[in-house]
């Protein structure tokens, strides 16, 4: 019983790591560790900007069980939000399915060994937002000796929550897909739909709870704690050595979880079957009339249909625009309070627009379709090495389908912004501007990252969106780069925010210039070599 | 039409295909034969553009395979053994995909992709998904969309897999049609029957060299293609 279940759990995180490039030889493998290290790294230190932050907040208010309640609140809130759309693809989505399903293997044993990877990729993500908080309570609290320990334990059981609602969904989706074959763009329009629900949920406890928080924590821990107890066992069991607490957390967290697993691994064939042989509607539209396009407009309708028809790579690499189209739909609602917090800001009013561009560029920045679209080619890349297309021109097109499909909504978003925080035209075209060339630069970066660390071999989309290396180095980078945009407004003097825009945007065509140029003769190579 | 001219094709220290040379005439089929990891795939790869080669020479049409790729690549269609397709795409959308690549207009275009359609018994499924076909009909669609340019040469690898005995068929004329038009089919099989029958020329291939290779009548004289190739595989193993 248990040597099968343990040769599955192997293939997932075989299944992991090759998705990292890390298996293979030496040699292969020593640039991917060092791209790991560097993934792991960012993660760690984009966790540690809340994660610090409201320790160091808390800090003031003496109160820190507050600042851990929060974090854990978040990380279970972000975990929840990433791996909601993966958990329907590592569990129902991969090609392995058919081969282990006619395997030998109860189906408890299939189901709980994708789980586990599941809750490995849940792990990672709390573990990054925990692990600096922990450190920042180091520094700004004493903590008993008891601490460390017990951190490990909660780093341990704070994934199972996340991951249990996660599970759940993905499995009431699939099951209602099963059913009754909703179409493709359904998991997608579900998640959207989910997610905008969260900020509505979220958005208000942001502006409403800033000041109970430091005012009032004990207040909000009790509110926090009473609403969702495992965060304040959590707490109470880190700061105040409460094993009881650390007990209610780990059966709170593990007992659930297992039954579960008990309980859908019951159905998982049976919805697995379904999905396998679902057909759509059937529909038997005479044919009509073709148009005739171009080849430029066929490739790029290609990148188009895939981002479209393939949800999880839609939604996780959709998520920026859409945040980048509520935004201005939350500051119309919001304005007094955004206001309020962009006052707070330690920078001049009239470098609001840097903020704007800065904001824009990292929402951009998380749609990573460059970084993920030669590995999505997979077993389907042969096409376009025999078709008559040049490289450059395939390649051209992958570069720049980024800047196509966020081209509409920058527009949108600088204008609509300009107009409710009252810039200048020039500052909108200048925003528009800043973000078109940092489209353009990370379009190209993230091109080169996906060279050099392709996954072709992927056993879903799902593995490519989530979990290869390329697709993180690139989301990672992207958003880091917007950041850097904005430090040279913290330590160096600027004068004039249009002539800094104006800098940063020549600067970001520079460099996508030169990192064009070795695309076309590298990666030209590189691309014709990937089969 | 085809001319391999001292194709050698290694992968780090194992040779795949070694010295190769043959030609495929205009209004020719020629089959390529031989066991598995012979060299038949990598040497289709290799004509088709997607595997590069460090020696040899391979034309089209007259255009070398490595120097003048787009030309070389105008002229012909290669079908895989397993075409994995855009599953996010429909078959229609697909179609319309490679007829943008070919740049053929509009009219032209969707008469063929009916009159194809309709004879491999495709046009109900062509408005879904290409992820909800068999492997059939995925082998199917892939045919439709390597003849809608109508190439000069068309390359296949292990074209009757996974078709049903219509298709097979189909697919059997459609070849001649396209040899009677002045093109010219190069393909591997296992089908040795198909071979001996459909074949104007064959060659056999074995550890990534041609053992044999000419007229399907003269090789297999009076016996049969499966008794020659097995004769000579046993030849080359003693």
């Amino acid at each position: 019983m248990m040597k099968p279940f343990a040769s599955l759990l192997l293939l997932e995180c075989r299944s992991l790591l090759v998705g990292f490039n890390l298996g293979g030889s030496k040699k292969k493998r020593a640039p991917s560790l060092v791209g790991l290290i560097f993934v792991v790294g960012i993660s760690l230190a984009l966790g540690g900007l809340y994660g610090w932050g409201f320790v160091a907040m808390m800090a003031q208010a003496g109160y820190p069980q507050l600042a851990l309640c929060l974090i854990g609140a978040m990380a279970g809130l972000f975990a929840l939000l990433f791996t909601a759309m993966s958990a329907a693809g590592t569990l129902f989505s991969t090609k392995d399915l058919d081969i282990l399903l006619a395997l030998p293997i109860t189906p408890r044993a299939l189901f709980t060994s994708k789980v586990l990877a599941l809750y490995l990729e849940n792990f990672i993500i709390t573990s990054c937002f925990l692990l600096p908080a922990a450190a920042a309570a180091a520094v700004y609290f004493p903590l008993s000796w008891s601490f460390w320990p017990i951190l490990i334990v909660v780093l341990v059981a704070v994934p199972f929550f996340p991951c249990f609602m996660a599970l759940l969904l993905s499995y009431l989706i699939a099951w209602f897909k099963s059913h009754f074959n909703p179409g493709r763009l359904f998991s997608a329009v579900l998640a959207v739909v989910g997610f905008v629900l969260l900020l509505a949920v979220l958005l208000p406890l942001q502006f409403g709870l800033q000041n109970v928080l430091t005012q009032n924590p004990a207040v909000a821990f009790s509110a926090l704690s009473g609403g969702f107890p495992p965060l304040g066992w959590m707490a109470n069991a880190l700061f105040s050595t409460d094993l009881l607490a650390l007990l209610w957390l780990c059966i709170s967290a593990a007992v659930p979880f297992a039954l579960e697993i008990l309980l859908l691994a019951r159905s998982y064939t049976h919805i697995v079957a379904s999905l396998l042989t679902a057909h759509t509607s059937g529909k038997k539209k005479k044919l009509s009339a073709l148009k005739a396009g171009s080849l430029y407009g066929a490739l790029f309708k290609k990148e188009l249909n895939r981002f479209l028809g393939t949800p999880i790579y839609l939604l996780n690499s959709g998520l920026g625009l859409i945040l980048a189209f509520l935004a201005p739909i939350a500051l119309l609602i919001f304005r007094r309070d955004a206001l309020e917090m962009l006052s707070q800001l330690p920078v001049p009013g009239g470098f609001l627009p840097i903020m704007a561009a800065v904001v824009l560029c990292a929402l951009s920045g998380t749609c990573y379709t460059a970084a993920v679209s030669i590995s999505l080619e997979k077993n389907a890349l042969w096409q376009l090495l025999v078709l008559p297309i040049e490289t450059r021109t395939i390649l051209s097109v992958k570069t720049l389908f980024p800047l196509l499909l966020q081209a509409p909504l920058f527009l949108y978003f600088s204008v609509t912004v300009s107009l409710l925080l009252g810039f200048s035209i020039l500052d909108c075209i200048l925003i528009l501007l800043t973000a078109c060339c940092f489209t353009l630069l990370t379009g190209c970066l993230d091109l080169t990252i996906n060279l050099l660390f392709p996954r072709l071999d992927a056993a879903s989309d799902t593995a490519i969106v989530k979990q290869s290396l390329s697709a993180l180095l690139g989301m990672l980078l992207n958003v880091a780069l917007a950041v850097l945009i904005a430090v040279p407004l913290f330590t160096l003097s600027v004068s004039s925010p249009l002539l800094y825009l104006l800098v940063i945007s020549g600067a970001c065509l520079v460099l996508a210039g030169v990192l064009w140029a070795a695309l076309c003769r590298w990666g030209a190579a590189r691309f014709r070599a990937l089969t | 039409m085809l001319s391999i001219q001292n194709l050698t094709k290694s992968y780090g220290k194992k040779v795949a295909v070694q010295n190769l040379s043959l030609e495929v005439n205009a209004g020719e089929i020629f089959g390529f034969i031989g066991h598995n990891g012979a060299g038949k795939t990598t040497t289709l790869r290799c004509v088709a553009g997607i595997l590069p080669y460090t020696e040899g020479v391979i034309t089209i049409d007259g255009h070398d395979v490595q120097k003048d790729p787009l030309n070389a690549k105008q002229a012909l269609a290669f079908l895989p053994d397993n075409p994995d397709l855009y599953e996010y795409l429909t078959g229609v959308q697909y179609l319309n995909f490679i007829a943008d690549i070919f740049r053929l207009p509009a009219d032209v275009r969707t008469a063929r992709i009916k009159d194809h359609a309709e004879r491999f018994e495709l046009s109900d499924a062509l408005q879904n998904p290409i992820a909800s076909y068999s492997h059939g009909m995925k082998q199917k669609l892939a045919i439709i969309s390597a003849l809608i340019h109508e190439p000069k040469l068309l390359i296949l690898d292990e074209p009757f897999v996974g078709l049903d005995p219509s298709a097979s068929h189909l697919l059997k004329t459609l070849l001649r049609e396209l040899c009677g038009r002045g093109g010219a089919v190069f393909f591997s099989t296992h089908v040795l029957e198909v071979a001996e029958k459909l074949c104007d020329r064959v060659a056999i291939i074995q550890n990534g060299s041609l053992i044999r290779q000419g007229k399907t009548a003269d090789i297999v004289g009076d016996s049969s293609l499966e008794d020659v190739f097995l004769g000579l595989q046993e030849k080359e193993e003693s």
